[in-house]
């Protein structure tokens, strides 16, 4: 049956509810990390992975289907090509930036968490770039397909993917016809979505794979997926061993049945949720789970979240958080209202991660590629721009705590939007820093001098998210 | 900050930041660095690339006057043989480009004309990508030609600031390497921490909590904790040089040599910085061409000339060499609103004493031509030949291992 080894419900600390919240969803308040702690090991991973009994979140996005720019255009005066060019594109790029924004908010704000996790998961893993089609509905499509199968099934997902019209125009598989072939989305199909590169596959599979796959396009008016008989190769493939006439869907279905599928796609979900470089043994066993479940992703999920691995030294506070990991962490930690998600689109593009743009269709490199000399300094700028803003209300969020000394102050903060604590030395330096800014009235004051201690208290707040340990998560 | 004099660059390092006890062991990261003081960096040779977005019309620039396609197809855009700066019986430089001429007569300027790429591609995005991965299928490489070099060439070298890219709003892909992600500011101010809204109470937390740890980067903490103790010196470092660089020429009042004044100041400091990049727009001439490109024209002059003026004053022009950049040419014949469209090969320009001057190359023809509709030039040269003359002849690294593939060399270097 496989699965990874489980931890001890009696193993089960406050400190790792927080990891359980910070890496199955994006974060949380200390009083939600301690109602999540309360419900004991089980139910706290139930609460993410079930996400059925979590309501949905009433944020939606109703995008319209671009104009396309009609062929005879380019008959026309460059001045005039320029006119129509943005005319069509302009309302497409507003559109854009709205979705980009709807999906931060749904991060931010679902009860459905580690729904709206995976879609991001799955988003760098199926990659696909805005800017070589500029169409917000297709992509909106797409989007939804990771979020309806992401915690559901990875055989769904794949068998979607090769009916999503984003996917097969951006890797121009609506022009992969019989006699005429483009061999993109044979290639990326095998090479980064399913078996992996040394996943098993040869050249000559790649080729077949595309062969395969030719007919599989949309209808461009609607932008919805259709097939062409004429543009199919309708010879027999011979894809990793197998012959026969295969279409797209009968593809999908021999990928499945490869070994180095669960291995590969277990390998990527544990390295974004766990830890960076788990042995091959952890992700044979992910794999065996996976497999013996038909691809089904919730006891996956479940026998991860419940596992010792997922609680190791090596995976607690180990992971460097993405930009939008880092600014949606920020949001929930803190529980931020009011948000602009203008501005935390402006701020995590500036950090180097633009939703629906990813670098190109490897998706976006994770890791230490987030971090470099220039981009850290970005963003502790940039979650200085956020933190600093008046909707964040530090007085509301330790309106339950004893925190009547700077020193108190500080280690609340801490628990509230830190995984990882900073050094004693640190922490000193900080308390005193708040000291300096005058003493803090008696608690039962705070209320009414709101705007004054908020004030003081995003100062320190802005400092500790401008340190080396707020990266990580 | 105290006024201790600083006379090395450790010193600098150690004394400049506050945060380390004199003698005390500096982090990993900073050691490296900081014991290849100014001493190590002379004679050690500096590349500028200068992007020319858009899509340069370089039949405008270096102009085949003596060329009777060029009189017959182009009208409206057409530089007249009485307006040419003449360089021999066929060819001559825009007549707005009299600082460069000069440069050519001091044998500081070379020019290779016909330069592009066996099937060209016509649009911004992939043809700039294809000019700074030098891959013609860029979709899956996440690397530049410069991040390349450097990963291959100053390999185990850390050192943050071994590219910079001056003026420009995020890293260029061309200076993305794997071990060398590169650096980028718009202008050296802007790179800095700014959460402590200049309240100097507040910087001085800033640097205790990014005090560098003492290990290496083997945990991804340690990583980061390295990697913000680098920001922090580098930061100071370039925003130091800046403010207190004395240019020896008066530069133009352009956003082009603001940033090439930045380059001269980081170069006469004594940065360790190998390759810079800074960029031009505007070169997508579709329409009134004469009007915008002329103007370009000027810019890029007066910017050039008054950099090369003045890195020879500060006796560092030897070491400096600019090479121009652009995702492709333009076609022969005009369109109808007096300008031109994407064409293909375009021409290289590169500035500095280490060239070998003049035209190091063929020059495309003008009735041999290629792509749909209307006739762009064929290329003489790849520019992948270029870049591997730069990185063997110039930077002192491996073509083939920084490219994946071996180009021959142009004779373009002295």
């Amino acid at each position: 049956m496989g699965g990874l080894k489980p931890m001890l419900s009696t193993g089960w600390t406050y400190a790792k509810a927080r990891h359980l919240m910070v890496r199955a969803g994006f974060g949380g308040t200390p009083d939600e990390v301690q109602k999540l702690y309360e419900m004991g090991l089980h139910d706290a991973v139930d609460y993410f992975v079930e996400i059925y009994r979590q309501p949905a979140p009433d944020i939606g996005f109703d995008p319209a289907r671009a104009e396309r720019m009609r062929s005879w255009t380019s008959r026309l005066p460059w001045d005039e090509r320029q006119y129509m060019t943005v005319k069509f594109r302009n309302p497409e790029r507003v559109q854009q930036a709205q979705m980009r924004r709807w999906w931060l908010k749904r991060m931010a704000e679902s009860p459905r968490p580690l729904q709206e996790k995976m879609a991001l998961f799955w988003h760098d893993h199926f990659a696909v770039q805005y800017q070589k089609r500029y169409l917000t509905y297709m992509l909106y499509a797409q989007n939804q397909l990771f979020r309806t199968y992401g915690t559901d099934n990875y055989a769904a997902m794949l068998l979607g993917i090769v009916h999503d019209p984003a996917m097969l125009s951006y890797l121009d598989n609506n022009v992969n016809y019989v006699k005429r072939g483009n061999e993109n989305l044979g290639r990326e199909i095998l090479e980064l979505f399913s078996l992996g590169e040394g996943g098993g596959y040869s050249e000559e599979d790649l080729r077949e794979a595309a062969r395969s796959l030719t007919g599989y396009t949309f209808d461009s008016p609607t932008q919805q997926f259709r097939t062409y008989s004429k543009y199919h190769d309708n010879e027999t493939k011979k894809v990793l061993g197998s012959n026969g006439n295969w279409n797209g869907d009968e593809l999908v279905d021999i990928i499945l049945r490869q070994p180095s599928t669960a291995k590969y796609i277990s390998g990527k979900i544990f390295k974004f949720l766990a830890y960076e470089d788990p042995s091959s043994v952890t992700t044979e066993s992910m794999a065996d789970l996976m497999r013996y479940a038909s691809y089904d992703l919730k006891p996956v999920l479940k026998n991860l979240f419940l596992s010792e691995e997922f609680y190791s030294d090596k995976a607690m506070g180990s992971h460097i958080k993405g930009p939008v990991e880092l600014a949606v962490g920020a949001i929930r930690d803190l529980g931020i209202t009011d948000v602009n998600y203008g501005t935390i689109d402006a701020a995590v593009s500036q950090m180097g991660q633009v939703l629906f743009e990813p670098p190109n269709v490897a998706g976006w490199n994770e890791g230490r590629t987030w971090i470099n000399a220039e981009r850290i300094l970005i963003r502790y700028n940039q979650m200085a721009r956020i933190l600093e803003s008046p909707n964040v209300d530090l007085v509301e969020l330790l309106k339950n705590d004893q925190v009547d000394t700077p020193e108190k102050v500080v280690d609340q903060l801490v628990k509230a939007c830190l995984v990882v604590k900073p050094d004693k030395e640190k922490c000193k330096a900080l308390a005193e820093y708040l000291g300096t800014l005058g003493k803090l009235p008696p608690k039962a004051e705070w209320q009414a001098k709101k705007n004054e201690i908020n004030a003081k208290l995003r100062a320190i707040l802005v400092l500790l998210m401008s340190t080396p340990d707020s990266q990580l998560g | 900050m105290t006024n201790l004099k600083i006379n090395t660059r450790r010193e600098f390092l150690t004394q400049g930041l506050g945060i380390v006890g004199v003698g005390a062991a500096l982090p990993y990261g900073l050691t490296n660095f900081a014991m290849a003081g100014p001493k190590a960096q002379e004679g050690q040779n500096v590349t500028v690339i200068l992007q020319l977005a858009g899509g340069h019309d370089a039949l405008s620039a270096l102009v085949p006057y003596g060329d009777p396609e060029y009189n017959k197809l182009r009208v409206e855009t057409r530089i007249n043989e009485n307006e040419v700066l003449k360089i021999d019986d066929y060819a001559g430089l825009h007549p707005n480009l009299k600082g460069i001429k000069a440069l050519h007569s001091e044998g500081a300027f070379a020019a290779i004309p016909g330069i592009g790429y066996p099937d060209t591609n016509y649009s911004h995005f992939t043809a700039t990508d294809i000019w700074e991965t030098a891959e013609r299928n860029p979709t899956r490489t996440m690397f530049g030609w410069v991040g390349k070099v450097c990963d291959s060439a100053f390999k185990g070298d850390l050192d943050p600031k071994l590219a910079i890219a001056v003026g420009a709003g995020k890293t260029p892909r061309a200076l993305v390497g794997q071990e060398h992600p590169g650096l980028s500011f718009s202008n050296p101010d802007s790179y800095r921490y700014t959460g402590d809204r200049g309240q100097e109470a507040r910087k001085a937390v800033f640097r205790k909590l990014n005090e560098p740890g003492e290990g290496g980067f083997s945990t991804n903490a340690d990583f980061i904790k390295m990697t913000a103790g680098n920001a922090n010196a580098s930061s100071d470092e370039i925003r130091k040089m800046a403010a207190e660089y004395k240019p020896k020429v008066e530069y133009p009042n352009t956003t082009l040599a603001r940033n090439l004044k930045t380059i001269a100041a980081l170069v006469t400091s004594g940065l360790s910085t190998r390759i810079f990049h800074t960029q031009l727009s505007g070169f997508d001439t579709h329409s009134s061409q004469r009007l915008s490109h002329d103007r370009l024209m000027l810019q890029l002059d007066e910017a050039v000339a008054a950099f090369y003026k003045d890195l020879k004053a500060q006796g560092q022009d030897k070491r400096v060499l600019t090479m121009t950049m652009s995702e492709f040419g333009r076609r022969v014949k005009e369109n109808g609103s007096r300008g031109t469209d994407h064409g293909a090969a375009s021409a290289l320009l590169m500035f500095g004493p280490g060239v070998k001057a003049g035209i190091r190359g063929k020059h495309p023809s003008l009735t041999d031509l290629q792509g749909g509709g209307g006739g762009s030039l064929k290329h003489t040269t790849d520019f992948r030949s270029v870049y591997t003359t730069v990185i063997e002849k110039w930077i002192g690294g491996n073509g083939e291992a920084a490219l994946g593939a071996k180009y021959p060399l142009i004779d373009c270097i002295a």
